[in-house]
């Protein structure tokens, strides 16, 4: 699978930022559950599916997590 | 703005001179007709006076104020202007103060996300930037103009009223002491972001503001870090979605904050907030020690620009001709290649060297280099200032994502300064011999720099005028007299370099390449030929150099008939 090139992420961003501001505040969360979903039954595998679960969880939870490490270690 | 207590010009660390106004000159029987007059003593006025110097052509300088500009202002010069600067032989006081830097590095949240580095190798003679304070660059500049017998500097002096007939341009000095008409060939107008020619003329400047709204504070303080560009997203401060600290000279640093949505301006510059928000900045750089505040300002972020630089024998030169955001650092280095660009020029054709449309490639090239500088200022600005909650939502993401990968860190690359390339130029010259090369400087841009086998730089030995890079075995190559012959009766500056293989030592016009680093950075070996502007840019190049050819190139740039 070839990965997307900068620009083109790049040009994602900006739709992605453009359609949150369409969808509004209210439905913003549900818009991007939807945009994953979709996203995710495009790929080619499931595999990769959970992995991106658990790279975009990774900071999201992780902002505790890691500075406590640091702090212990 | 400086604390309360101190005057406009008390800075901590710069003696602002006093300059005396200039007499009125007596009214005199004959008319003098000046060669130039540039309006405004700002570093773009003050670098195009010097440039036409070089050359050979006087100027007066209109200058409103008595002094330098307060507060410090632009701080970050490029490389390009660097080079500039030691073409018109100003370099070593810059060299001397500004600090050097290549790395820029990226917090989110406190954590490091992204650190690049601007390149920077052997071949490189300065650095990719360099910061110092606007008041040292003016001054640097202005104690060169002084000695020159060329320049004419007026203090105290502001335009009022300007109009052209076809020969000629007419302004009406008003100072302390008194009032008069002064007459010359060509005007630039080097007078700012509130050019008053823009508006004696009624031009307007046409362009984007963007929403965002920054303050930018200058403190002293003793903090042992790099000179680096630091940019902190969505800081542990809550200071600002994005704030940026630079390190000046005389430990001085810049602080650079955007404000919060709906945040009261006048209540955001009010001393005690400025102060209130250094100080969390500088906590969250470790920064525990004293600091003082030096001067602060707010700014919007606009891209805005003349649709014509060149109003028959007027030209707008620097923020006069164009506004652009700041945190790309284009604003003051492309007001200083506007003025060497037009300075050669205006020179050449004063000189009777070049046909008088060789001004109109000015407006052409210099705005080229602004529109692209506006091409990315969007995507700049937009992640600096994420105008709207999906913006900021997107920034939050990718920026967050960054902590730990790698595909999202680009993001948060500031896109910085880069010299444009005049390849519009070249539509109507046909560069055939481009495709020949496969390295190199290519047609249009800026040459890059080598160091030859003695370790001297190859551009410190390009001349004033046009300059030829000869790559040759032998030093008696009968091709370098017949360039050298043909290219200087068409400008008597012109300047042959010869890189050669053999060892050695450097010497007036030759440079050592032995084991060809040179030769093949250049994509060239023996009989290859560059040709190179006053300014540097590539004016064309051969694989195998065609006299012919050469010489045709060099008309095309001074506008001469091609035989
Ligand atoms: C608050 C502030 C912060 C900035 N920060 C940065 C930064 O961090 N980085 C960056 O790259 N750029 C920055 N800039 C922009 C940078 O300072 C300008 O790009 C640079 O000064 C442009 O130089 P200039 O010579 O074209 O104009 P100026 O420096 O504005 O000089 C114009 C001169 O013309 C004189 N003048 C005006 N009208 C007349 C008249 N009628 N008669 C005679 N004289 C006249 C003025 O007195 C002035 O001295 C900043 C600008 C401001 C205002």
């Amino acid at each position: 699978m070839t990965r997307l090139s900068f620009g083109e992420l790049e040009r994602f961003y900006e739709g992605l930022a453009l359609s949150i501001d369409k969808a509004g505040p209210e439905n913003e969360s549900l818009f991007l559950a939807k945009l994953a979903i979709t996203l995710a039954s495009r790929l080619e595998s499931g595999g990769v599916a959970q992995e991106c679960l658990k790279v975009a969880l990774g900071e999201v939870c992780g902002k505790t997590g890691r500075a406590g490490e640091k702090e212990n270690g | 703005m400086r604390p309360q207590g101190r005057g406009e010009l008390e800075s901590l660390y710069f003696d602002y001179p006093r300059f005396d106004t200039a007499r009125v000159p007596e009214p005199s029987g004959e008319t003098v007709t000046h060669q130039a007059i540039i309006v405004g003593a700002g570093p773009v006025g003050l670098t195009a006076a010097i440039a036409l110097a070089r050359y050979g052509i006087k100027s007066v300088i209109l200058e409103a104020r008595n002094t330098f500009n307060d507060g410090s202002r632009a701080i970050c010069v490029a490389r390009s202007s660097m080079q500039t600067f030691q073409q018109i032989g100003v370099v070593q006081p810059f060299l001397d103060k500004a600090l050097g830097w290549t790395r820029g590095r990226c917090f989110y949240s406190s954590r490091e996300i992204y650190a690049f580095d601007m390149p920077y190798s052997n071949n490189d003679k300065f650095y990719p930037m360099y910061n110092i304070q606007q008041q040292y660059i003016e001054r640097y500049l202005w104690e060169i103009a002084d000695q020159c017998d060329l320049i004419d500097i007026r203090w105290g002096s502001r335009m009022t009223q300007l109009r052209q007939s076809d020969s000629a341009v007419i302004v009406h000095v008003e100072s302390d002491c008194g009032a008069y008409d002064l007459q010359s060939q060509y005007l630039l107008a080097a007078d700012g972001a509130h050019s008053a020619a823009r508006k004696i003329m009624k031009l307007r400047l046409q362009g984007q503001n963007f929403e965002g709204r920054y303050v930018i504070a200058d403190v002293r303080a003793q903090i042992d870090r790099p000179t680096e560009r630091l940019a902190m997203f969505e800081p542990k401060s809550g200071v600002g979605a994005t704030v940026l600290v630079h390190r000046q000279p005389d430990n001085i640093w810049r602080i650079d904050w955007q404000l919060r949505d709906g945040e009261n301006e006048e209540e955001a510059i009010h001393e005690n907030n400025i102060r209130g928000s250094v100080a969390k900045v500088l906590d969250e750089l470790g920064h525990c020690g004293e600091w003082d505040l030096e001067w602060w300002s707010i700014y919007t972020a606009n891209t805005l620009c003349l649709d014509d630089y060149r109003h028959g024998r007027i030209f707008f030169i620097g923020d006069s001709a164009h506004i652009v955001p700041i945190f790309g650092v284009r604003g003051l280095n492309n007001g200083i290649t506007d003025a060497h660009n037009l300075s050669w020029k205006l020179a050449y054709v004063l000189n009777g060297l070049a046909g008088e449309t060789l001004l109109d490639t000015y407006s052409l090239e210099r705005r080229g280099a602004t529109l692209d500088v506006f091409a990315n200022a969007s995507k700049s600005a937009r992640f600096m200032t994420p105008p709207t909650r999906g913006w900021q939502l997107a920034r939050h993401a990718v920026l967050s994502l960054a902590v730990d990968n790698e595909f999202t860190r680009p993001f948060a690359n500031p896109r910085q300064m880069h010299p444009f390339a005049y390849v519009d130029r070249y539509a109507e010259f046909t560069p055939v011999r481009e495709s020949e090369f496969s390295a190199g400087t290519p047609y249009g841009h800026m040459c890059s720099n080598a160091q030859g086998s003695d370790r001297t730089y190859l551009l410190d030995f390009a001349g004033q005028g046009f300059s030829g890079i000869l790559f040759a075995t032998d030093r008696r190559d009968p091709i370098s007299a017949a360039i050298a012959q043909a290219c200087g009766a068409l400008d008597p500056e012109f300047k042959l370099v010869l890189v050669t293989d053999s060892a050695g030592a450097a010497s007036n016009n030759i440079i050592p390449d032995h084991g060809g680093k040179i030769a093949s950075a250049f994509g060239a070996k023996s009989g290859s030929f560059y040709l190179l502007r006053p300014d540097l840019h590539v004016a064309g190049r051969w694989r195998d150099a065609v006299l012919g050819e050469i010489e045709s190139a060099l008309r095309f740039q001074l506008v001469r008939p091609i035989s």
